[in-house]
């Protein structure tokens, strides 16, 4: 299980777990409940170029689709095909099996405007999103 | 026009209880879901689905110029509808196109009984009544609770409460009988493709029956099922959704059903009906399946080497054949099984392939 109180949090509901100049990007555990079951997940492509609060994903449940945007800005160098193939990975384990890509880091200032986990909760709580 | 307050069925009580994810639809507020849509839907397939379907439109036509109205109004002949019998058609306007598709159950005796989308009972009533011949037209939507029962379990959850034998009741067919010792119209119809029955039942007795069936069907495996998964379930049996993917700017012909148009008779639209065919459909309603990893929804645009030739209307994953299906208007040379289309998803373009209705066909 992750260690959530290590994670970096977005107001569009992603988490990051940042290793060295890595980020590995997923959905939260509040999100995949809001979605309900994820049926459809499409990721992009390894070499893709992302920006910080560009959109980088796309999540489906049988009802809707959702956005994903990338926390910071960078290089996708990995995919996580596992998720393409079973969707409801992201349901059942949104912080570890069900990570969606990582990213190279461009500029690791980019983190310091998202939320720890404590100001995440607070945030899902005000209602504010 | 002001907007109303929306009204609680007669059951909402339950779904509260069960703790359902309310929603607004048409004017009523009902559960999208319970646990999840998935697993309602699957349960409905392979065991047993409860449905609150009070929102339906309820009317009830009687006296001696009751058959003749109903035969004036609808495309299909309400005669096909024996005593016990229940006939589905489209109710068209001068034009061709269509208002609503009804049920209508005739159970003798100079009477019938309309069963109606929520979405369009008002305007439906409003037109019946604007041909009436004299005939008794009786709102009695707040005096019944709707209750859904599907699934391959369905008779044998039921039987346990129906006064009424129901291997009797064969497919399309309805008895007025009592559930629970209560007055329940029950027949064997639904909006699932599977076996099951639909019960319309006193609105005060609607909780009660409700109840006594959950709970006889849940160590089976019943659940109960919300608008999420009929959607799901209504379009893999092939079944269009008035006011997705048809309306009145469309005509049976376009839609597909002519088969509920007896063209024999004299009815509103026939005339526009008639010259709807032999003008031609500029376009044509069809099931399709995406080939291409995509999920279709509702207003994607369809192409064909780039130019624009229709528009998805219902789309979805479909939980039964883990396949991405929908419903779209084509033009009519791309109207036809196997035709290879183009549907444009999140801005990319996805094959997709026209097939035949039904998309999913229960085991008999």
């Amino acid at each position: 299980m992750a260690d959530t109180g290590k994670l970096l949090f977005a107001k569009t509901h992603e988490w990051l777990r940042v290793e060295g100049n890595i980020g590995y990007v997923g959905i939260t555990d509040h999100a995949q409940k809001e979605i309900t079951d994820v049926v459809f997940v499409e990721l992009p492509k390894v070499g893709k170029e992302v920006s910080k609060e560009g959109e980088a994903a796309v999540v489906e449940s049988v009802k809707a689709a959702f956005s994903i945007y990338a926390p910071v800005s960078g290089r996708v160098i990995k995919a996580n095909d596992a998720v393409e193939k079973d969707p409801s990975i992201v349901n059942k384990s949104p912080y570890d099996d069900g990570w969606f890509f990582a990213i190279e880091m461009k500029d690791p200032e980019e983190t310091a405007s998202l939320m720890s986990l404590k100001d995440y909760e607070e945030f899902i709580k005000s209602g504010a999103h | 026009m002001t907007p109303t307050e929306d009204r609680k069925t007669p059951l909402y009580g339950a779904h509260t209880r069960l703790n359902a994810k309310i929603v607004s639809f048409h004017g009523w507020l009902l559960p999208i879901q319970y646990t999840g849509i998935i697993e309602e839907h699957t349960a409905t397939r392979t065991k047993a689905g409860l449905f609150d379907i009070s929102h339906l439109g309820k009317l009830e036509i009687s006296g001696k110029g009751a058959r003749p109205l109903l035969q004036k109004v609808f495309t299909n002949n309400v005669d096909k509808a024996k005593e016990g019998g229940i006939v589905y058609s489209p109710l068209c306007n001068e034009q061709g196109g269509i208002l609503d598709d009804v049920f209508i159950y005739n159970p003798g005796g100079d009477r019938y009984i309309l069963i109606v989308n929520a979405s369009t009972f008002e305007k439906d009533l409003a037109w019946i009544v604007s041909h009436n011949n004299g005939s008794a037209i009786k709102d009695i939507n707040d005096s019944l609770a709707g209750i859904a029962l599907q699934g391959p379990l369905s008779e044998g959850i039921l039987s346990g409460f129906c006064e009424t034998d129901l291997a009797g009741i064969k497919h399309r067919r309805f008895v007025e009988t009592r559930v629970c010792g209560h007055y329940a119209l029950v027949s064997r119809t639904g909006y699932t493709g599977e076996d099951g029955f639909e019960l319309f039942v006193p609105s005060g007795n609607g909780i009660e029956i409700w109840d006594a069936l959950l709970n006889a069907g849940k160590p089976r495996g019943l659940l109960p099922a919300g608008l999420g998964a009929r959607d799901t379930l209504r379009l893999e049996a092939g079944c269009p959704l008035y006011g997705n993917d048809t309306d009145e700017t469309k005509t049976p012909f376009e839609t597909n059903i002519m088969w509920a148009v007896d063209m024999t008779k004299d009815f509103v639209g026939k005339k526009a009906i008639a010259e709807h065919i032999a003008r031609g459909a500029s376009e044509i309603l069809v099931p399709f399946e995406m080939t291409d990893r995509a999920i279709p929804r509702a207003g994607c645009r369809i192409e064909k080497e780039g130019c624009a030739i229709g528009a998805v209307t219902s789309g979805s994953y479909s939980p039964t054949l883990k396949k991405n299906i929908g419903f779209a208007y084509v033009t009519p040379p791309n109207a036809v099984s196997g035709a290879v289309i183009d549907i444009i998803v999140h801005s990319d373009i996805k094959k997709a392939v026209v097939v035949k209705a039904p998309f999913y066909r229960r085991a008999k």
